[in-house]
């Protein structure tokens, strides 16, 4: 091979052509220049290569690309992202927004969801894409753990959300998701001192500590990632208990306006676990202080 | 509302109509009525369960089982390049319009995008959900995403100065986050219409939690070391844009006066 084995190692890729034109406009323009100037559009899976042959090419040793790697974001990188960001709407606006366009017309109008979703933020496990809902489906809360604070107290980002989507957009049903290797509830079922608050995350999850508790009663003798699992659903059943406690959601319960589901969603081998709230037989349970009764469970497999 | 049960109810009507028979006909059509409605009510249940069954049926097929060694990896941990602030707003699902596939964002959503200041007991609940993906899981990029027709800011806009508080307690209490935003709209844009006024104060109100975000230590260290940038979007689905910006926050080195 020549003395250059940059280029042949480049040669041998099959985006090599990308790559090599990206080359030859750094070396007329000089390092500085953008790639948001250059006609090709490069995918960002071999930027970061082309980055890393744009070290090897200034003469270092190919051991030091390795610190192109993880190193702190530049500017040249910053552009990638608003050009990924770019490229990203413009395919929802082509391939969705123009498509369905009197439905989202409709939909800048007002928006009338058949749901409100309490969903963990966690990236494996958005509520559109796990469960297909449509812009204008679901009123959609995400946080840690999926957790609802008591009505009594607690910060209010998820109060004010219920608030909204129950009493102004009055949405027919509440889902509660939950799901598997949760770190938040990780946290809960790791901590040792409750009054540790040397954490946000530590101060967070103690709104789930009666399902922490619950799980410790029964599932004290498994194994810890089987006791973490008891109490991602022992949390949903908590919230939804927990649901209870807000006046106007417990009256609309009651008329039967209202339904109350919790959901679970297993991705580890892809299934979905979805109950529903029996209010009726909740009611007699509430006053025990044991929890809420459940109906039509079901396992999506 | 009436707490009378509907058996209550029956036995009323049924003396009324005892005693008055010529409202039979009045009172059948209108029974008839509401059995039919009560009837679509509870199917329109049974459809919303339907809809997420096949939803996530769908997904099954279509995604998950398509890529095994995504979804494999995915199982067992998460790296995702973004922490996303949205509105849980039903209209603006960030894997929609970013077309985020599972695992490349970790997405919080509340009333109107907001970013409150550090507070560990007020915030707790924003808090973890900045400190777990930044400090965790390591984020390169913040993103706050604005929208169009946004009820929350709507409503900041109208709260009038100086009231007591309304039935909607927590909503007030958590929107007035972004107050700032609403005092600067009200003074630089006195002249402009309602509507604009709240346009503009929903890219401002993405300004103001931006500025917040700075105010968690974990956030800025690492802004400052250039290992997380932050940005601001307003999504507009009346015209169908999408509007970037990014937050510049930077020290320079020092140089000495003397």
């Amino acid at each position: 091979m020549a003395a250059t084995p940059t280029h042949f190692s480049v040669s041998h890729d099959p985006f090599s052509s990308t790559s090599l034109l990206n080359l030859q406009t750094q070396a007329i323009f000089g390092p500085n220049h953008s790639l948001k100037t250059t006609q090709l559009r490069i995918p960002a899976s071999f930027r970061r290569k082309a980055t890393n042959l744009q070290v090897m090419a200034s003469g270092k040793t190919p051991g030091l690309t390795q610190e192109a790697n993880g190193v702190a974001i530049d500017r040249q990188n910053n552009t990638d992202v608003f050009d990924d960001m770019k490229q990203r709407f413009l395919a929802f606006k082509k391939l969705k927004y123009m498509d369905d366009f009197e439905h989202y017309k409709n939909l800048a109008d007002a928006q009338a969801p058949k749901f409100l979703v309490i969903a963990c933020a966690d990236s494996r496990v958005c509520p559109s894409a796990v469960l297909g809902f449509q812009p204008g489906d679901a009123f959609t809360v995400r946080n840690i753990a999926n957790l609802v604070p008591p009505y009594e107290s607690g910060p209010t980002e998820t109060k004010a959300a219920l608030e909204f989507s129950v009493n102004t957009l009055n949405v027919e049903n509440i889902l509660v998701i939950g799901h598997s290797r949760c770190g938040g509830i990780q946290a809960l079922m790791k901590m040792e001192d409750e009054g540790d608050s040397r954490s946000f995350i530590h101060n967070w999850v103690v709104v789930g500590k009666k399902a922490k508790e619950s799980t410790k009663a029964v599932a004290s003798n498994l194994h810890f990632d089987h006791q973490c699992q008891h109490c991602e659903k022992a949390s949903i059943n908590h919230s939804l208990e927990r649901l209870l406690g807000y006046p106007w959601i417990e009256e609309k319960v009651r008329q039967g306006s209202l339904s109350l589901h919790g959901g679970y969603y297993n991705f580890v081998d892809c299934t979905f676990e979805k109950w529903t709230v029996d209010y009726a037989a909740s009611r007699g349970k509430k006053k025990e202080g044991s929890g809420i009764a459940v109906k039509d469970r079901s396992v999506w497999s | 509302m009436s707490t009378e049960s509907y058996e209550d109810a029956i036995k009323r009507l049924g003396e009324l109509l005892s005693k008055k028979s010529d409202l039979g006909n009045v009172a059948a059509a209108k029974i008839k009525k509401l059995t039919d409605e009560l009837e679509e009510l509870d199917s329109n249940k049974l459809d919303a369960v339907e809809r997420i069954k096949s939803g996530f049926l769908h997904f099954k097929t279509n995604n998950y089982e398509k890529n095994p060694t995504l979804y494999n990896s995915l199982a067992k941990s998460q790296t995702p390049k973004f922490l996303v602030f949205a509105c849980a707003d039903s209209r603006v699902s960030p894997s929609h319009i970013l077309n985020f596939q599972l695992g490349e964002a970790f997405i919080v959503r509340n009333i109107a995008n907001m970013v409150p200041p550090y507070d560990k007991t007020k915030h707790s609940n924003v808090g973890a959900a900045l400190e777990y993906p930044i400090t965790v899981l390591n984020v390169e990029n913040i993103l706050v995403i604005g929208h169009s027709c946004c009820g929350g800011i709507k409503g900041l806009m109208a709260i009038e100065d100086n009231t007591a508080p309304t039935k909607t307690e927590f909503i007030e209490n958590w929107i007035q986050i972004c107050a700032p935003a609403k005092n600067r709209i009200k003074q630089d844009c006195k002249d402009l219409s309602f509507e604009d006024q709240c346009t503009n104060c929903e890219k401002e109100a993405v300004n103001v939690s931006l500025g917040n975000l700075l105010s968690y230590p974990f956030v800025r260290e690492r802004v400052v070391k250039n290992k997380l940038a932050i940005r601001g979007a307003h999504y507009d689905f009346v015209k169908g844009t999408f509007d970037l910006w990014e937050l510049d926050f930077k020290t320079t080195p020092a140089f000495a006066l003397s």
